[in-house]
């Protein structure tokens, strides 16, 4: 009788923390893009462990799967996020935090993806043995991107961009703020740069004699990179008309008048894409 | 040992985590 209660009540009495919860993985940063882990120090026996023994240059086995966890409860910081290594059979352990700062800037993108929590490459730095006077601490960096790039990795995994548009196989850049998002993350440069190139445009950062279509989000009219596109008869395009016909529908921060779909004042092909002339000519 | 949270194993072995830990091999990106 009594073994017959305890099992009913297995569940109830399961913490919570012990049930699986489901990750979203991000697997498409930047191979440069890096996210610290703080407080490694306290957790030096849980990387030894993940390590697989050192040698003179570090860790063994330096790269794992690691997830963001919210501590919304912490005592001491609301805006806590852990970070969680993970095994081959899904047991994490705690490594150490995100810096309160980066914790704060990546609260929109944990809450896009929740319930599901983020999961990245996480790269086990230091940790080397060079003689008993000479061993370093372990420490971990997560490659992941900016809020903004992680938000343009999940809605590409969602709905990737349309590559047959007429500007496939172009080079883009793009000019002044944009005033797209996803979710709450405000679009930068690096995640206009990932989607549009999926989209299957190459992407500059300048308006140089490279680019052939000139992408505007808020920017002023006495732009450099503007008057230079300008003079240079490169192809310039609205933010909002670019996403449109790569099949992004991106939330605005700005209500958008629809006739403005249009090619803009500034090309020099109305209903028609300008290719730009070669520079100096 | 761990302390709470699991995640789902597939979510592990099917990302290209794995295959980082190999020695010394670089993290790249790679398609989904």
């Amino acid at each position: 009788m009594q073994m017959t209660i305890e099992l009913r009540h297995l569940d109830e009495v399961r913490p919570a923390a012990e049930r699986e919860v489901p990750v979203v993985t991000f697997t498409m940063q930047r191979p440069e893009a890096r996210l610290a882990v703080v407080g490694e120090a306290s957790f030096q026996a849980v990387l030894e462990r993940f390590s697989g023994g050192r040698d003179e240059d570090g860790a063994i086995f330096r790269h794992h799967a690691a997830v963001l966890m919210p501590e919304p409860y912490n005592r001491y910081d609301h805006d806590a996020v852990s970070v969680r290594i993970c095994d081959e059979l899904g047991a994490t352990d705690q490594i150490g935090y995100l810096a309160h700062d980066d914790a704060v800037a990546n609260a929109p993108i944990l809450d896009l993806v929740s319930p599901a929590i983020p999961m990245a490459l996480v790269t086990l730095e230091g940790g080397w043995d060079r003689g008993p006077d000479d061993r370093g601490y372990f420490r971990a960096e997560l490659n992941l991107g900016s809020p903004a790039e992680m938000a343009a990795e999940w809605y590409y995994h969602r709905r990737p961009p349309s590559t047959d548009h007429r500007w496939s196989g172009m080079t883009v850049a793009f000019v002044g703020e944009s005033l797209h998002s996803i979710g709450d993350v405000r679009l930068d440069q690096e995640a206009r740069a990932f989607l549009a190139g999926r989209a299957g445009c190459s992407v500059e950062r300048y308006v140089g004699p490279s680019v052939q279509v000139c992408v505007t989000g808020r920017v002023e009219a006495k732009s450099t990179e503007l008057r230079h596109a300008r003079r240079n008869r490169i192809h310039v395009v609205r933010e909002e008309l670019f996403w449109h016909e790569v099949d992004c529908y991106l939330h605005t921060a700005e209500r958008i008048d629809p006739s403005s779909l249009d090619d803009g004042p500034t090309s020099s092909q109305p209903g028609g894409l300008a290719r730009p002339e070669a520079e100096g000519s | 040992m761990a302390d709470g949270l699991q995640v789902p194993s597939m979510a592990v072995s099917r990302a290209p985590y794995q295959r980082h830990t190999l020695p010394n091999v670089q993290p790249q990106s790679m398609p989904a």
